[in-house]
């Protein structure tokens, strides 16, 4: 249940409740939890998860201020692209990627070690 | 690599955005991936990525595959679809999107053609999806839609649940067009709206008479919708969420006068029209859509005589020179004063 706006106290006393924050859970999860399930080596899976997550807050603070024809929520839009890593990523395209040797991979897990400390 | 991630973020988090709100992403964008050199040329929302030829991915700009058209003289008017960079696009991604079965969702202004080009997406499937085409007004009623969804379906029986399925190795595909039509009722729902947001999210719906529940497996739904306004009502959120939503661009200037011409000298060439004639075609177009834009800004100034308060242009956009473009496809050769003289 999204919210209990339109609950009446006879159903909230019925149920029992988890609250669910949007703070706790966010998109970040999503995406990480997807990146998680792929068939890639993990540094892999880390890097590209790195790469994707460092754009997503500063698009969700500019989706919020524009104005869309149709509402939409940012983990919806998450879903949709992750759509899009789903029909990209064809399981020969995976294959691909892993033998790929990828420049940035060691660089990556540095700045995401010292984003840590910091 | 980075190619991937830069594709599915832009088209993933900015295909929802109206142009202008693309337009503005871009520059958000732009800005963004400064770092990385392997962006397409020109504008993000123009191209796609693609594996064909191997390697790393190349980017593919939309209008290198538009398919040239052809004039058929058998089709009715108003079932010609010019190609152009726009419906390619779109039919790409109702494509890619129906073959993972997702649920996705097509809006935009009226006029842009967005579901006679969702129809011939999904028609071109026809051999691997089962077409499912339905088309909502004020007045649909739930019990209708279930029964249309069910005659398409095949009923099985699956450790002791009763399952609907499409037929063996196809999947079906739901169109429908004008999803957000549907009378709002007296508590704030719309009946038909709501018997397909259960069916996403319960994956099933109850049997009417037998009131058990049936499964309904392998489908993706396709609800096509101009934005709300004039009898189309917002959607609920709760409906929406499934669903991937891309706006389709208005159709530019450009773009109709190529749309236009192209129908025209089309049927201007299929019925041998003298040279004279077909010379002029470019000037009837232009002139068509000069007379066109005219007539915009004068009923823009007088919003008293506009059908629909909320959005006055745009049920007239291409309606108008659509009609008077097709007027300049009924005289036949023999008719045209230059055969005689």
């Amino acid at each position: 249940m999204a919210d209990l706006s339109q609950a009446s106290p006879a159903t909230v006393s019925r149920c029992g409740m988890v609250y669910i924050d949007d703070f706790v859970l966010t998109y970040s999860e999503l995406v990480s939890s997807y990146f998680q399930q792929l068939p890639l080596p993990q540094s892999l899976q880390q890097v590209m998860l790195n790469s994707t997550v460092s754009f997503l807050p500063s698009i969700f603070a500019f989706l919020s201020k524009t104005p869309s024809p149709i509402a939409t929520t940012p983990i919806q839009l998450t879903f949709k692209m992750l759509k899009f890593f789903q029909i990209l990523l064809t399981p020969s395209l995976v294959e691909a990627l892993k033998n790929v040797k990828y420049p940035g991979l060691s660089q990556c897990r540095a700045t995401r070690s010292s984003r840590r400390k910091s | 690599m980075s190619k991937i991630v830069m594709y599915c973020v832009m088209w993933g988090l900015g295909s929802h955005l109206s142009e202008d709100g693309q337009t503005k992403f871009q520059v958000l964008a732009s800005g963004l991936f400064k770092s990385s050199s392997d962006g397409p040329k020109g504008e993000m929302f123009d191209n796609y990525l693609s594996f064909q030829s191997g390697g790393d991915g190349s980017w593919v700009h939309f209008a290198e595959i538009v398919p040239s058209f052809q004039y058929e003289k058998e089709l009715n008017y108003f079932q010609l679809v010019v190609p152009t960079k726009d419906t390619v696009c779109y039919e790409h991604f109702v494509k890619q999107f129906i073959e993972i079965r997702s649920h996705i969702f097509i809006t935009g202004v009226t006029g842009t053609g967005k579901t006679i080009m969702t129809e011939n997406t999904i028609h071109n499937m026809h051999e691997t999806v089962l077409e499912v085409k339905m088309s909502f007004s004020s007045q649909t009623a739930s019990k209708s839609v279930q029964i249309m969804l069910e005659s398409k379906l095949q009923q099985q029986r699956k450790k002791g649940q009763i399952m609907l399925i499409p037929p063996p190795g196809k999947r079906m595909a739901v169109l429908i067009d004008d999803i957000n039509m549907p009378m709002v009722e007296t508590y704030g729902a719309q009946p038909p709206i709501e018997l397909l947001r259960q069916l996403i999210d319960t994956s099933g719906i109850y049997d009417r008479n037998g009131l058990f529940f049936k499964e309904v497996d392998n489908y993706a739904m396709v609800g096509v919708a101009a934005p709300p306004g004039g009898g189309r009502n917002a959607l609920t959120q709760r409906f929406t969420r499934h669903f991937s939503v891309f706006n389709v661009k208005k159709t530019s200037d450009d773009q109709l006068s190529m749309i236009f011409s192209s129908i025209l000298r089309g049927f201007l060439k299929i019925f041998s029209f003298k040279p004279e004639i077909v010379d002029i075609e470019q000037n009837m177009v232009e002139a068509t859509l000069s007379l066109y834009a005219k007539f915009l800004l004068n009923v823009g100034s007088r919003p008293s005589c506009c059908p629909r308060p909320t959005s006055p242009t745009t049920p007239s956009t291409c309606a108008t020179s659509r009609r008077s473009s097709r007027a300049c496809s009924w005289p036949s050769p023999s008719a045209s004063p230059t055969r005689r003289s």
